[in-house]
């Protein structure tokens, strides 16, 4: 089992970068393979919605960057774990700059998924989804938008299922751990 | 005293926008009220380098500020997350001596308008964070039906709900009273049955691709290969 984990922290978030740390010893404990990619990190230019990954190469977007890189990656995993700070409710801008260019992963026809059109996935159904999210202080509007937007992105992608966590940033490292934890069984690391 | 909106069009595309489409549409409406009004593209904008201090001044000088934008992926596309991230800690340097109104406008390239709706509960969260008066948000299905119409001025019939809906938010606007419910039924009201949409967008992807001489538009370039050969 290969994991995708695409970190859309900003430099200095100690919490994220501890749920990271956590979530690759673990995965290292169960001898699960990953590929980590830390967004802010890298240069990725941002989708300029020209619907070229599926009008003229189809699959493949047409901006040659690491982003051809993380969509090849995120093809072939068997998971994907999302890192990111609850945004206004949404995903940072880190990780939404990569998330915005997997739209070569999706085929441009339509198809019914829980009574809505969407796309299809291009290669069969999506894999597993974990996205673990901090926020400064409880807010149950922004944290119902947020797990809503995974609930439709899981949807999207057609994953068998998905698990959202939003962590305040007073939580205690403990109780950190134990939710990492329990969101790699619910996406079966420790089979 | 003549109010002032601004505009931000926040579609990365240089053509064939529904964002601008239905901006513009907004614009004519609000012009006829002598509301002066400004319109950016938020994209150009973010990649110059004094794009916060103009972002900051734009809305500063501004009593209505408007957003127009695409949904990807259920959200707001990066560069209007981005556009966020830098505006929402610098509130405090915006000149608020009256409560600003915000109005989101969002559409989909899905028939049915509820696809919107997380988008525009960002929005909502934004205009919170920035202590402005949430006027509402437009959510606008069928986006692919919007930019095949060009020039503006023909609109065909399939946009009439749609015009009544950005009309009825003008009036609102310039009366600075409570946009009505109605409104945004309207926009949110299919253009046309789902199943034509379908079948027409699904040609229309088809024609496109042929003529960029693509043959398999289904092909998986990933697929052949395995993890151990990464």
């Amino acid at each position: 089992m290969r994991a995708l984990i695409l970190d859309g922290s900003e430099k200095d978030d100690k919490i994220l970068d501890f749920v990271r740390g956590t979530i690759e010893k673990e995965l290292e404990k169960e001898g699960c393979e990953f590929d980590t990619f830390v967004l802010r990190e890298l240069k990725i230019a941002p989708c300029t919605g020209c619907f070229g990954c599926w009008l003229k190469t189809p699959g493949e977007c047409v901006i040659n960057d690491i982003a051809q890189k993380i969509a090849f990656v995120a093809a072939n995993s068997k998971a994907y774990i999302f890192l990111t700070p609850v945004r206004f409710g949404g995903y940072s801008s880190e990780l939404k700059k990569a998330i915005d260019r997997l739209l070569c992963l999706l085929s441009p026809f339509f198809i019914k998924i829980e009574g809505e059109v969407r796309h299809p996935n291009r290669y069969k159904r999506g894999p597993p989804m974990l996205v673990m999210a901090t926020i400064k202080n409880h807010d149950e509007e922004r944290e119902g938008i947020f797990k809503s937007i995974v609930r439709r992105n899981a949807a999207n992608i057609q994953s068998p299922r998905h698990i959202a966590e939003v962590i305040p940033l007073d939580t205690e490292l403990n109780d950190i751990e134990t939710k990492i934890i329990k969101g790699l069984r619910s996406l079966g690391f420790d089979k | 005293m003549q109010k002032h909106a601004i505009v931000f069009v926040c579609t990365p595309k240089q053509s064939d926008s529904a964002s601008m489409f239905l901006a513009d549409l907004l614009v004519i409406q609000l012009r006829e009220h002598n509301i002066k009004t400004e319109v950016i593209r938020l994209f150009p904008l973010m990649k110059e380098q004094s794009a916060e201090q103009k972002i900051i001044s734009l809305i500063s000088y501004s009593d209505i500020i408007i957003f127009s934008s695409p949904v990807y992926a259920d959200g707001l596309p990066y560069l209007v997350v981005k556009a966020m991230e830098i505006i929402a800690p610098r509130r405090n340097n915006i000149n608020s001596a009256n409560k600003k109104r915000f109005l989101a406008i969002s559409n989909c390239g899905f028939p049915e308008a509820r696809h919107n709706e997380l988008a525009i509960g960002i929005f909502r969260e934004f205009a919170k964070e920035m202590n402005f008066k949430w006027l509402g948000g437009v959510a606008v299905g069928m986006g692919l039906a919007l930019v095949t119409c060009k020039p503006i001025e023909k609109i065909t019939p399939f946009f009439i709900s749609i015009k009544r809906s950005l009309k009825l938010i003008a009036d609102s606007i310039a009366d600075e009273t409570d946009v009505p419910d109605e409104a945004f039924f309207l926009a949110s009201k299919p253009m046309m049955p789902i199943w034509l949409y379908v079948f027409i967008g699904s040609i229309r992807w088809v024609l496109i691709a042929i003529g960029n001489g693509v043959i398999n538009m289904l092909k998986k370039p990933y697929q052949p290969y395995v993890r151990n050969k990464i």
